[in-house]
């Protein structure tokens, strides 16, 4: 694995193995833990969660600035993003060097959010018109629908319900739903499945 | 999303953290020192 502080050093996405260390409680049960996943060591679970480190983005990447947005789809099966942000203000929006608290890192936590966030409009919009016409035509249940479409990025009936509900939207007029609610949507389901 | 603030330990660094800790109230961030990174 290649590590350098230049711009797209990863453009493979990377995937290890981290451990959540934990309190075991064998010691409340008085046995000795023999766990299926991780390990056990003196009283601690360690308890694996498998990492996956992706390719950066650049502002405007879904526009196909930089590299674009292709890594984003290593991310689908995610369930949670650690952005690794250079608080020291060393790093600029391209990952170039530059001098130390001259970067404002808050601009890359807005910036990578609304990247995410474009990434699932992308998605919801593919073939959305004659998605939303069927749907709306053959009176199908949009809950349903919708959730099968996006059940790579995990979301679910549960959540497009909710999301439905919350934004007011009419469930039986949706070709008239507008882009606008469509972002909304993408916000409100990047916010759920990659908190 | 979560926020690994790395490169904590840096001068200056500290008083970035805690003006984007107090703007983004709804992010978890987290602190990381520059000798934490993974070689």
């Amino acid at each position: 694995m290649e590590i350098a502080n230049y711009p797209f050093t990863t453009i493979k996405p990377n995937s290890g193995v981290g451990y959540v260390k934990v309190e075991c409680a064998e010691k409340f049960f008085k046995v000795k833990c023999n766990p299926r996943t991780g390990y056990c060591m003196n009283g601690t679970r360690f308890v694996p969660v498998q990492m996956i480190d992706v390719a950066g983005l650049v502002p405007d990447a879904h526009l196909g600035k930089g590299r674009g947005n292709q890594f984003l789809d290593d991310l689908r099966q995610a369930d949670a993003l650690i952005h690794v942000v250079d608080i020291s203000g060393s790093l600029n929006a391209h990952g170039e060097q530059v001098e130390t608290g001259s970067y404002d890192p808050a601009k890359d936590i807005r910036f990578l959010e609304v990247e995410i966030d474009m990434w699932y409009l992308g998605i919801i919009k593919k073939n959305w018109d004659k998605f939303a016409r069927t749907i709306q035509q053959e009176k199908q249940d949009i809950v349903k629908a919708l959730a099968a479409q996006l059940s790579g990025l995990k979301v679910t009936e549960d959540m497009v319900k909710d999301v439905i509900e919350r934004m007011k939207l009419d469930k039986g007029a949706v070709a008239y739903w507008t882009d606008q609610n469509l972002l909304d949507m993408a916000v409100e389901f990047r916010k759920r499945t990659k908190p | 999303m979560i926020i690994a603030a790395n490169k904590i330990d840096v001068p200056g660094a500290m008083e970035k953290f805690e003006r984007i800790v107090k703007e983004f109230p709804h992010l978890t961030i987290i602190p990381a020192l520059q000798s934490q990174s993974l070689r």
